[in-house]
């Protein structure tokens, strides 16, 4: 969406007092049969983690809070990394299929640091190394684009909805959900109340909400304090503790809650559901390797790329509001079939003229496309402007042929550029065999000095210059 | 030409001739040579490619990042008599016109190409498609053209395919196009995600570069700001005369700033800027005023009969329009439309790399409404924009660009921790290059 569209939208939303959809379709996969949900409490300057809500999505949360987050005893982390550990295994036998709810991208980095911290913590006890390591795994899934593991509440919202508020202000889940609440009549006032008190997976410290003084004051008496006073305090911290957690918790069931609600169909994700689910079902039977040998990284950068593409090429086949904005910027190209050459019906050899309005296009010469809403496919093979200010592209149809409905005079077509972005794991199969030495030598090797014929190179390629 | 172009001219082919000789007879297996824009690289491949398939005889492989390079090479390497020349691209590729009837194309490898001395034409990709087919050593020399356009990663299935490298490219320019978030890669002991030759630096630092030391497209002046702003670590020189490459108008002007800056031009000033009043509109994704003025700049060049003087009186085909944008780029045709000059090709500055044109006529990226964005600030893309043209350059955008650049807050977490920000980079490069034009009065306000 443009500057323009999106502040237009936020207009109308301000107007209209409630969050208005972008797209027709969603971005996210439906849940499957394995899906959990965490939100976490850090402490801000320790990045440690002091609470942790985590269960099924349908029921009430397991809560673990922590005393002594920054002391070496992990024990009390023990629960959560059984129910890790156990949720990889159901995930496992559903062949890696896993959903993992968070309320925001602060969750993932807190479980990302959890992770680094106990994957290969030795002293830490085996059930928490093993949640180390589906921490790291759920966070390294995170990072490729398209992913289908890891349903971030916030992140989710504001790519299918669009608020009264201004983007900055978006940030706070709890402000976003205000807007999605039919029984809030005056979203805005509410959505900025909301904001005073953070959603961000820390305790709030405010004049009248000052939980992060407090606690990390409670802690100071906890160290020297003994018996019921102890005892006391412990309890404090807990409820406080519980308290913000389990708000975060429900600031996560909410946002699902209102995702869902919003209805929109999945469409055209087949392709990135299977990538994440084969490489979950990988790293959780295998463990998590992180790249670090030139091969490993180049397959996980062409991953990456490819998962971006199909992504928008997803989203843009699948959702037509998507489409509409994509042909302002040309990427999409909205025609009428102008002219078929096809001299057999319904067979090879087949290219079709379309002709649209559209001045601005992206379509280049050879660029493989496909016709939206069908399998018809092709190659672009010219590009032409028309008189009245917009384009003819000829199109020579590599598929479909025989979809003669579509490719006939008068045919109304949109085309977009067809999915290219794949991993070549057989050639990165051959370089782990060959090892060029660019890559995985630590020196450069000596080539046997050639003897130079004592002409210049611009001598001797004046010499074979054609006249 | 004056005894000091001819001395340079004398340099630039010895470092030309030395570094050949060096790639090809060295006992160095990769040679990197870097080139200011208009340095003649291609030249230097095509000159590569006959010392190579001459005496040593051997069988060299050309590739390109993509495919319109290979094109390019092809066309060029045509005008030599090669022992062999082939080309192999994709298969659902077709020959663009200038090719046709000139050479029969290889759709995907084939087992007959690459027999005996010659040269074979391809792209990265293709070969990485048949890897499986082509062996290591498979070439004796391998000439990578446009080498900072080649991500490191698609240079590694093909980086054993032949005994000897030459890696030939412009590290000012556009990097690779990745548009995957890149920050955690930074931190590997393998920078992937670099340029083929970053990487090999990063790598094998005593690798032997060369650098070409002269630009033959660039007029002086545009020459010195370019290489003060993008090429710290490259020095270079114009080459080119003034006296042999000048504007000259028939008709003399009458049009305010438009026409002040065209003859700015024909007097010497071979980068020029032209402001339209006000700052660009908030909520449009194409600035209508600009593109309006573009339009109308290239429309005073030819109703003014501009004249390369002792070549040829120059045509729509000798102007070119660059933005960065795409659909900004649709209204700047639009205008020339409605002006009768249709003919002006208007491209995004991705598409004008590796090109050359007389006249150019550029958007300037910070001629925007709000803060700029490390897509505009990007110093690659400013580079290759001010790059293009061997008469001259004009530059238009709105008078805001100035407070743009001098209100520009630069945030400290655009890159990853110890990485090289290229947006602050291309930032230094604009507020340089706008002091510089504002200096030098080569500013014309509308």
């Amino acid at each position: 969406m443009n500057a323009f569209d999106d502040t237009l939208h936020r207009v109308m939303a301000r107007h209209m007092n409630r969050a208005l959809p972008m797209r027709t379709s969603s971005g996210l996969s439906s849940d499957p049969d394995v899906s959990i949900g965490i939100a976490t409490i850090k402490i801000v300057t320790e990045e440690q983690i002091q609470a942790i809500a985590y269960g099924p999505l349908d029921g009430e949360p397991e809560v673990i809070v922590r005393l002594d987050p920054i002391g070496r005893d992990v024990s009390d982390l023990v629960p959560f990394a059984n129910f890790m550990d156990q949720t990889a295994n159901r995930a496992l036998a559903a062949d890696g299929a896993l959903r993992v709810w968070i309320p925001h991208s602060v969750t993932l980095e807190a479980l990302d640091i959890l992770g680094h911290r106990y994957w290969q913590n030795q002293a830490a006890p085996d059930a928490v190394v093993r949640m180390g390591k589906i921490c790291r795994i759920i966070a390294h899934e995170a990072t490729f684009p398209g992913q289908q593991v890891v349903a971030d509440a916030a992140s989710l919202l504001q790519d299918h909805i669009v608020t009264g508020l201004a983007p900055i202000e978006e940030g706070h889940l709890g402000a976003v959900l205000a807007w999605l609440d039919p029984a809030i009549r005056d979203p805005l006032t509410e959505a900025r109340e909301r904001i005073r008190l953070p959603a961000s997976g820390i305790l709030p410290n405010t004049p009248d909400q000052p939980a992060d003084d407090r606690v990390d004051r409670l802690r100071k008496e906890l160290k020297r304090a003994a018996g019921p006073h102890k005892t006391v305090i412990e309890k404090e911290i807990q409820d406080i503790l519980r308290r913000w957690v389990l708000r975060e918790w429900q600031l996560l069931v909410e946002a699902r809650r209102a995702f869902l609600a919003l209805d929109l169909p999945p469409v055209r994700l087949e392709e990135l559901l299977e990538d994440s689910t084969k490489r979950m079902s990988y790293a959780l039977q295998n463990g998590h390797f992180p790249a670090r040998q030139p091969h490993k990284l180049a397959a996980l950068l062409a991953q990456m790329e490819a998962g971006l593409e199909k992504a928008e090429l997803a989203a843009l086949e699948g959702d037509p509001i998507l489409r509409d904005q994509a042909r302002s910027a040309g990427k999409v190209v909205l025609g009428v079939v102008s002219d078929v050459r096809q001299p057999r019906s319904g067979r090879a050899p087949c290219d079709i003229d379309i002709e649209s309005n559209q001045g601005v296009i992206r379509l280049r010469l050879d660029d493989k496309v496909k016709v939206v809403g069908t399998t018809i496919t092709g190659v672009v093979r010219g590009v032409f402007s028309t008189q009245s200010g917009g384009t003819r592209v000829s199109i020579q149809i590599t598929n479909g042929v025989r979809q003669t409905s579509s490719l006939s005079v008068g045919a109304k077509l949109e085309v977009m550029r067809a999915g290219y972005g794949f991993v070549n794991l057989s050639a990165l199969q051959l370089v782990k065999q060959r090892q060029p030495w660019v890559f995985f030598g630590n020196v450069s090797p000596c080539v046997a000095s050639g003897f130079p014929s004592g002409r210049s190179a611009l001598e001797i390629a004046a010499g074979i210059r054609k006249p | 030409m004056t005894a000091s172009f001819q001395a340079l001219q004398e340099v630039a082919d010895r470092v030309l001739n030395t570094a050949i000789e060096q790639a090809i007879f060295g006992a160095a297996p990769l040679t990197i040579v870097k080139s200011p824009p208009g340095a003649g690289k291609t030249f230097l491949v095509e000159c590569a490619s006959a010392v190579a398939t001459d005496k040593p005889a051997m069988r060299v492989v050309v590739v390109t990042p993509g495919v319109s390079q290979l094109y390019d090479v092809v066309d060029r390497l045509l005008g030599y008599s090669l022992p062999r020349l082939e080309l192999a691209h994709a298969k659902f590729r077709s020959l663009p016109d200038m090719l046709a009837d000139r050479i029969t194309a290889s759709s995907g490898w084939a087992e007959t190409l690459n027999v005996g001395p010659g040269v074979v034409v391809t792209n990265a990709h293709l070969l990485a498609s048949y890897l499986h087919k082509l062996r290591p050593g498979t070439f004796d020399l391998m000439i990578v053209d446009e080498a900072y356009q080649l991500a490191a990663s698609d240079f590694m299935p093909i980086s054993d395919l032949a005994t000897r490298i030459m890696m030939v490219g412009d590290p000012g320019q556009l990097n690779p196009v990745i548009s995957a978030d890149t920050s955690n890669l930074e931190a590997s002991k393998h920078k992937i995600h670099w340029s083929a030759p970053a990487y090999v630096l990063d790598r094998f630092p005593e690798t032997p570069i060369f650098e070409l030391p002269v630009t033959r497209r660039l007029l002086p002046d545009t020459s010195n700001m370019i290489q003060a702003s993008f090429y710290p670590d490259l020095s270079f020189q114009s080459i080119v005369d003034p006296c042999d490459r000048r504007l000259r108008f028939a008709v003399s002007g009458m049009e305010p700033a438009i026409d002040q800056a065209l003859d700015a031009i024909a007097r010497g000033a071979s980068l020029v800027a032209i402001t339209v009043p006000g700052g660009a509109p908030a909520h449009e994704e194409a600035d209508l005023a600009v593109a309006a003025v573009m339009a109308k700049v290239a429309d005073r060049l030819l109703v003014r009969q501009a004249e390369w003087v002792g070549q040829r009186r120059l045509t729509e085909a000798d102007i070119g329009c660059i933005d960065p944008h795409v659909i900004a780029g649709g209204a700047i045709s639009d205008q020339l439309r409605q002006c009768g000059r249709d003919k002006i090709r208007v491209e995004t500055v991705e598409r004008w790399q590796g090109l050359q044109t007389p006249v150019s006529i550029v958007r300037h990226p910070l001629s925007l409404a709000g803060s700029p964005t490390a897509f505009d600030l990007e110093a690659g893309r400013w580079c290759v924009s001010l790059s293009r043209h061997q008469l001259g350059c004009i530059i238009v955008g709105r008078e805001s660009i100035a407070s743009v650049i001098r209100d520009y807050v630069h945030s400290c977490d655009t890159v990853a921790a110890g990485a090289r920000d290229a947006t602050w980079l291309g930032y230094r490069a604009h507020r340089t290059i706008w002091n510089v034009l504002a200096e030098q009065g080569r500013i014309f306000a509308l």
